[in-house]
């Protein structure tokens, strides 16, 4: 990757994640997964990169309560490109969920969309008739909860019937079969067994798998999955990351990633955006990230995960509490818990400034004066620089950036939400 | 299943024996049929005949021998008031009893599904609130005030369907909604509420993200989930018609039915009968609870058989 030779902070990084790669070289199966997936993408991807999928900019979702209007989702902008693996991080509460759905064109009541657009391929999701087509068939989305999330009272293979017939348009024999080969291709055994099983017949990561096979039932082209390995154990964890990073791979779908799980985006993703408060705080590609955190945020959440790839010595939480979003600051959401605020964090949002190539972060204190030692490029608009983004994003072929993702995701399951919890106690 | 089945079905032998029972320690025990069924001013030798006629005069055990091994047979003792076999009297009225709960339960599901299932789809607009302001209102009004309104309305005033009596299906319309309109008025607000819930919950969410409507969402998916709680509900709901609604009902609707034969066996102080009609009332409830819990395993394979 060309930012190593760019940015003078990134040969730092490389130093360090080389000894990681012998230290997780034992880590398991997942980890295998993931690094071939990994290779294989950036060969498969490389020649249609760029293609520009979802474009959101400025969404803004709001939730009305006695005292006053809570915005879930502040003047969100993000993008996303064909065979790409964004993720965003972020704490409980920061918006990440409301965000998936609202891409949906779905606000559960009393929330509603106040703000700035959704566009998926140059069509408005925010419009009912497209929202309507592409839900499900373009667009799908896995939740966090799959002991919860299929219908409890409807078979596997009813649930499966239902969306083939009625989304992908299947008809008759062609019905069964896809169902089994959707089974099959999210790695469960005995597939036709299964079609007759309800969901509380089944475990926590095959339920997971069963959400994976209902979500690519229409053969999508972007899959929001949310939070995909929360509620389940570790070992399952990796291996439904291992099987959503190579179907991803496989079937070329683009994935946006949401969580709360550094090891998760280091392990799954080719970029991060990190959210607090409803904002998008940094964005940048997965190694610059792990490497050289700017947001205050951002650095707070990695320095609150243990990492066994280099001793650091203590962990440390991030001061105060997440907000109480019904009182917001007039400046910075994150200046109350910032060791570095200064008087200008207290006036106004600080805007998401690009800093350098392809990394671009909201604070009064980094951008702006680090910007131009640092940027080779600042011609280029936050919005409209997907096409260079995705362009090497798509080709991570590199060992350092393979061996930087790996690091991280050796990372013990560290969290943005345990390193809010510490702060709290 | 069918172990189950009759595992149930035993149980629910037993409650009615216990049921039957205590009526007997009430009517037998805590009261004397006799000197109920007589006038106050009759004498104690009149009480003496009266209770050797009946057989008042042996030990209670024997007594309540006689009575357990007569409802083995169908035997519930003769009826003063009409001197004639009491079971005779109570079964040539069930038929019209459970038509009346038959036609308040048609009425009272088909008005709550769709009603509760519109109101979650247009949830917080004014139909919903239209909605449910009036099963409130349903749901407030006592059962004979509906009824009154009801014949005052239909029958006096347009015509439509006969003030009282139970010939043919016609006449069945007007009491069948005033036995059910509270129950539909719970049961719509129950339904509303549920689905609502249930829309949230992630399954629905899930659902809706692949695509599918938030109307065939509710139609396909949460209507589904409420449906044990909506079946129980209805459950509860017969119960009530079997023990209150119909009884008030048929009064006013000069309904042949058992409900009103027991008020007519109050009126007449003749215990035997009254005792008859409440066995009998209370085994309704019994199997209906039975039935309850049939159709509850059957839509949720998840009921454990207990």
């Amino acid at each position: 990757m060309n930012t190593g030779t760019d940015q003078p902070g990134a040969g730092q990084l490389t130093a360090d994640v080389g000894t990681a790669d012998v230290s997780t070289a034992d880590v398991g199966t997942g980890d295998q997964h993931t690094a071939a997936g990994r290779s294989g993408n950036g060969q498969g991807s490389a020649g249609e990169a760029g293609q520009r999928l979802l474009e959101v900019s400025d969404l803004t979702v709001g939730f009305p309560t006695r005292d006053g209007v809570v915005l879930g989702v502040d003047g969100l902008t993000l993008n996303v490109g064909s065979h790409e693996r964004l993720g965003v991080v972020g704490e409980s509460g920061s918006g990440k969920s409301v965000m998936g759905l609202a891409i949906l064109g779905m606000v559960l009541p009393p929330g509603r969309i106040m703000g700035g657009s959704v566009k998926w391929r140059g069509e408005d999701m925010l419009d009912k008739s497209v929202a309507n087509r592409v839900r499900g068939r373009e667009i799908a989305m896995i939740f966090q909860d799959p002991m919860v999330s299929l219908n409890p009272l409807k078979t596997v293979g009813a649930q499966l019937r239902e969306l083939l017939r009625r989304r992908a348009g299947l008809e008759g024999s062609a019905v069964k079969k896809r169902s089994i080969e959707l089974l099959d291709m999210v790695g469960i055994a005995n597939p036709r067994d299964r079609l007759k099983s309800y969901a509380f017949e089944l475990s926590g990561g095959m339920r997971q798998r069963v959400m994976i096979a209902t979500a690519l039932a229409c053969e999508p082209l972007l899959l929001i999955a949310d939070e995909p390995t929360t509620g389940l154990d570790v070992t399952i964890q990796d291996q439904v990351l291992g099987l959503l990073h190579d179907l991803s791979t496989e079937l070329g779908v683009s994935v946006l990633m949401i969580t709360h799980d550094l090891g998760v985006v280091a392990q799954f993703c080719d970029r991060v955006q990190v959210m607090y408060a409803g904002r998008i705080v940094e964005r940048s590609p997965i190694t610059e990230m792990f490497a050289d955190p700017q947001h205050p945020y951002s650095l707070g959440l990695l320095q609150s995960v243990p990492r066994i790839d280099f001793h650091r010595g203590e962990l440390t939480a991030i001061p105060g509490e997440p907000l109480d979003r019904t009182d917001f600051p007039p400046g910075c959401a994150f200046e109350p818990r910032c060791r570095e605020a200064t008087d200008i964090c207290r006036e106004a949002p600080p805007p998401l400034v690009q800093f350098a190539y392809r990394r671009w972060v909201a604070c009064y204190n980094r951008a702006p004066s680090r910007a131009p030692d640092r940027a080779p490029d600042l011609t280029a608009d936050p919005t409209a620089d997907l096409a260079a983004e995705s362009g090497s994003a798509a080709a991570p072929g590199s060992a350092e950036s393979a061996a930087a993702a790996e690091s991280a995701a050796a990372a013990e399951s560290g969290s943005a939400e345990s390193a809010a919890g510490a702060a709290a106690t | 299943m069918l172990r189950w089945l009759a595992r149930r079905i035993i149980a629910a032998a037993l409650v009615v024996f216990v049921v039957t029972s205590l009526v007997f320690v009430v009517t037998h025990v805590f009261t004397d049929p006799a000197t109920v069924s007589l006038p106050l001013e009759a004498s104690e030798e009149q009480r003496d005949q009266r209770r050797a006629a009946l057989g008042l005069d042996r030990s209670i055990g024997v007594q309540y021998w006689d009575f357990v091994s007569g409802l083995v047979v169908g035997d519930f003792g003769e009826s003063f008031w009409q001197s004639q076999p009491a079971s005779k009297l109570v079964l040539e009225r069930l038929p019209a009893t459970l038509r009346l709960v038959a036609g308040a339960t048609v009425v009272t599901v088909l008005m709550a599904a769709p009603l509760g299932m519109l109101a979650a789809w247009l949830e917080r607009r004014f139909a919903d609130h239209a909605i449910m302001g009036l099963s409130m209102a349903a749901i407030s009004a006592p059962p004979f005030w509906i009824g009154y309104l009801l014949i005052i309305v239909f029958a006096v005033q347009l015509g439509w369907v006969p003030t009282f009596g139970s010939s043919g299906w016609r006449s069945l319309i007007l009491p069948s909604f005033a036995v059910g309109l509270a129950s539909a008025g719970r049961l719509t607000q129950m339904t509303r509420r549920g689905i609502v819930e249930e829309l949230r919950k992630p399954y629905a969410v899930t659902a809706m993200s692949r695509g599918f409507s938030r109307s065939y969402t509710i139609v396909h998916h949460t209507f589904r989930n409420i449906a044990t709680s909506f079946v129980t509900m209805t459950g509860w709901e017969l119960t009530r018609m079997f023990t209150g609604y119909t009884v008030v009902i048929e009064v006013v609707f000069s309904w042949p039915g058992v409900g009103r034969l027991a008020v007519q066996a109050i009126d007449n102080r003749d215990l035997i009968l009254v005792q008859a009609a409440v066995v009998v009332l209370a085994t309704l409830v019994v199997v209906t609870n039975l039935l309850v819990d049939v159709a509850r395993r059957l839509i949720d394979p998840r009921v454990e058989l207990l």
